[in-house]
């Protein structure tokens, strides 16, 4: 099983090197284990995180791509869907079986046809804009409804610090 | 139920612990010494002890005794004894005790598991913190423990049990990492590992026999109590043992394949693991079900001994049950599709002929693989048979559409919200879905005789089947005729969804299929096309991409900045691999940093 666990994350990563999705750059933190990758996102334009650069981890399990990995940001990261240890929570790294908050359909969950990149490019979409519907981040959450231009200062701040600014 | 706690706990670092118990410790014997060289402080206490009336009196006596046997200096054994008979220093000894005994187990792990990864202290701390929660609730909420002696007990009774639990956690952990990353491990690390679980286990069948011994005369209702937790011990340790080492096989097998990256499913490879699966699948449920099983009956055992339906003990506790019952039924359920799946694969899903495999052109979504013997699933999809089994175990849909694969009629309803409701990100095609009815006829009995049958009607809703590629490509030279700017990824992605020449005529000409959209909107079809398979695909479209955006969002003089698109290979040697992709990091960063700092220029 780990085998196969091994074979996909190679492909995934060669893929990830051949044709890089735009402002995403990923791979393991060393080649002596695969399941363990860093990732570092680009903020998306035209949002409060344009131009920030988000390491995250990613950890996968022994039955990569029958489980989905966890995924948390390592660096100050204020948004809805991230808790504010920086655990990303999006539907499709959810298992199937597992519903902690009750209320998703299985179709938003994870499955193996799901990729690191797919991940990746859905973490980008929720940096854009956030999910009301799970509140990983209440404070967040309740100041991207209420108070924009609050939230924005505060995006603007985490930006910069990852830019080592 | 797992309980959500924060990730930085207000918990003093085990240096500060140790020392301050230890100065703790220090003080109190350097003060004790001092009082007991007054040659009255015998009497004295007596007499306060009489005052007081301590209940732990004959206990203390008894003490007085055992110490007069023991050959020790003088002075040390009036240390010790009137250290047991005051309150406040019988505290700090313990305590002393305690800190000692952490200490040690922390030696134990660093000597067995050397330094902790994240993960594992991550598990360590949720579950260190949900076993005092429960154990405080039972001791304070369902025993309601009275007397210090009690507290004490429990405290070491239930201290060396969840060393063991600890222990067998981290075992647990190190050896699914052991088992997924073969490179780092070495026999030994992993004969302490087993060495440690083996101890754990007949520590815990020791305290079983204890229980048996002594506990049938503290009654039954204590004795359930203290057998329940070491029972469950006995059941996790040759679970973890089956599941992690009795399969050295395997991680053989990945040490091999790590070093070639073999593509292929080979023969063997496909023996082993469906053996494997088997064997590990049943031991493993049983074993899971036997553990759930034991914790709901402690639990319950619980909420009806302690008599107060009504108290917060008694809620968290039902919380807790009615979480264990939903796990077990969870795994009843799936195991029951699992079989039911398993026993028609043979007749309701054929294996895909050469024609269908030759279409497809497609690799197994779910490995990446190259597809020479596939099964196909009522939905079109194809998939390795040993894949698609790993996965039915898990979830019983299409991996790639969500087409529920069931017998139960009950969760043919999440078929259709499957289709309408979208997550995050649009995966899924916006054809409109068309619903359909099945009938589904279950006769159990014809399989097993106390099966039950019953016939269930199941909505789903599909789409209707997959033009094939070539079919595609053709339509979407037809559609290029008109509009050759268009790359073609693009209008095969976009008639994958449209299904019709003409509708992706008319989205082109009313702008609705913008050029960006080749890596967002990706469907699961799209990104199971293998590594080989997209570069040809994927540099066209994604440079496209680039260019059209520079374009039109940005003046030229900063797009020169903007995009650096790292046309990079992939090297066979790992050390070259690490090199570029800490490069291709740094160039993010530079690029990221660059067009921040323009930008606050301009404004
Ligand atoms: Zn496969
Ligand atoms: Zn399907």
């Amino acid at each position: 099983m780990a085998g196969a666990a091994l074979r996909r994350l190679m492909a995934e990563y060669k893929q990830l090197v051949t044709n890089p999705p735009e402002g995403i750059v990923a791979g393991p933190v060393s080649e002596d284990n695969f399941f363990e990758w860093e990732a570092l996102i680009t903020g998306p334009e035209g949002t409060c995180f344009e131009g920030g650069i988000f390491p995250a981890k990613l950890v996968f399990p022994v039955d990569y791509p029958l489980s989905p990995p966890k995924m948390q940001f390592t660096c100050d990261m204020f948004h809805p869907n991230v808790y504010p240890d920086g655990r990303v929570c999006i539907s499709i790294l959810h298992a199937p079986g597992d519903d902690p908050m009750g209320y998703e359909t299985s179709a938003e969950r994870w499955s193996p046809v799901q990729s690191v990149e797919k991940i990746l490019l859905s973490v980008v979409s929720i940096l854009a804009e956030p999910n009301d519907e799970s509140g990983a981040n209440v404070d967040a959450a309740k100041m991207w409804r209420e108070n924009q231009e609050e939230f924005k200062k505060i995006s603007e701040k985490i930006v910069r610090k990852s830019l080592g600014l | 139920m797992p309980l959500r706690i924060p990730y930085r706990l207000p918990v003093p670092t085990l240096t500060t612990y140790s020392i301050l118990s230890t100065a703790l410790f220090g003080s109190l014997i350097y003060n004790v010494k001092q009082i007991t060289k007054n040659p009255d402080w015998k009497n004295d206490l007596i007499a306060a002890d009489k005052n007081a009336s301590d209940p732990l009196m004959d206990e203390n006596e008894d003490h007085l005794i055992d110490f007069d046997n023991v050959n020790l200096p003088e002075s040390i054994r009036d240390v010790i004894i009137y250290m047991i008979q005051d309150s406040f220093s019988r505290w700090v000894f313990i305590n002393a005790i305690i800190c000692t005994v952490v200490l040690f187990g922390k030696s134990i792990q660093k000597i067995v598991f050397g330094d902790l990864r994240a993960v594992e202290i991550n598990n360590f701390r949720e579950k260190l913190c949900n076993y005092f929660l429960y154990k405080c609730i039972f001791m304070f909420g369902v025993i309601k423990v009275q007397t210090t002696e009690e507290v004490i007990f429990l405290l070491g009774w239930f201290g060396l049990l969840g060393f063991q639990q600890v222990f067998v956690q981290f075992s647990k952990d190190r050896l699914e990492y052991m088992v997924t990353v073969g490179s780092h491990t070495t026999f030994m690390s992993r004969c302490k590992i087993v060495i440690l679980l083996l101890s754990v286990f007949s520590l815990a069948n020791y305290m079983i026999y204890l229980c048996l011994t002594y506990g049938v005369n503290l009654g039954y209702h204590i004795f359930a109590f203290m057998i329940a937790e070491c029972l469950s011990i006995t059941l996790k340790v040759p679970h973890i043992l089956i599941k992690y080492v009795i399969d050295p096989f395997e991680a053989k097998f990945i040490r091999n394949q790590n070093q070639h990256f073999r593509s292929r499913n080979s023969f063997a490879n496909f023996i082993i693991s469906k053996m494997e699966m088997s064997l590990t699948y049943y031991v493993s449920l049983g074993l899971e079900l036997a553990d759930l099983c034991l914790e709901l009956i402690h639990y319950l055992h619980m909420v009806l001994w302690s008599n107060s339906i009504f108290s917060v003990a008694s809620f968290v506790l039902c919380m807790h049950i009615r979480y264990i019952t939903t796990e077990i039924q969870r795994k009843i359920k799936k195991h029951r599709n699992y079989m039911w799946i398993l026993n028609h694969m043979e007749k309701e899903y054929p294996k895909a002929s050469e024609k269908e495999l030759n279409d497809n052109c497609d690799n197994c979504a779910i490995c990446w693989e190259k597809m020479e013997v596939a099964r196909k699933l009522p939905c079109k999809h194809l998939f390795h048979t040993t894949c698609l089994q790993l996965w039915l175990e898990q979830d019983t849909s299409c991996p790639t559409c969500r087409y529920v694969l069931n017998m139960n009629g009950s969760n043919s309803r999440r078929s259709t919200t499957t289709r309408t409701t979208r997550g995050v990100i649009r995966i899924g095609r916006n054809a409109a879905p068309i619903n359909r009815q099945h009938f589904f006829h279950f006769d159990g009995s014809r399989y097993v005789s106390w099966l039950p049958s019953f016939s269930v009607q199941v909505m789903s809703s599909m789409t209707p089947p997959d033009l094939t590629d070539s079919q595609l490509e053709s339509m979407a030279q037809q559609v290029q005729q008109v509009f050759p700017h268009y790359p073609s990824p693009v209008l095969i992605e976009n008639l994958r969804q449209t299904r019709s020449v003409s509708v992706t005529s008319n989205n082109i000409l009313e702008g609705l299929l913008p050029l960006d959209n080749v890596t967002l909107n990706d469907d699961g079809e799209d990104s199971q096309v293998s590594a080989t398979a997209s570069e040809n695909i994927r540099p066209s479209g994604s440079a496209f991409n680039h260019s059209s955006i520079n374009e039109s969002e940005h003046d030229p003089a900063s797009s020169t900045t903007n995009f650096n698109i790292i046309e990079s290979e992939f090297s066979p040697s790992p050390s070259e691999r690490e090199t570029a992709l800490r490069n291709r990091k740094e160039q993010l960063f530079l690029n990221a940093k660059k067009k921040y700092l323009e930008r606050r220029l301009v404004n």
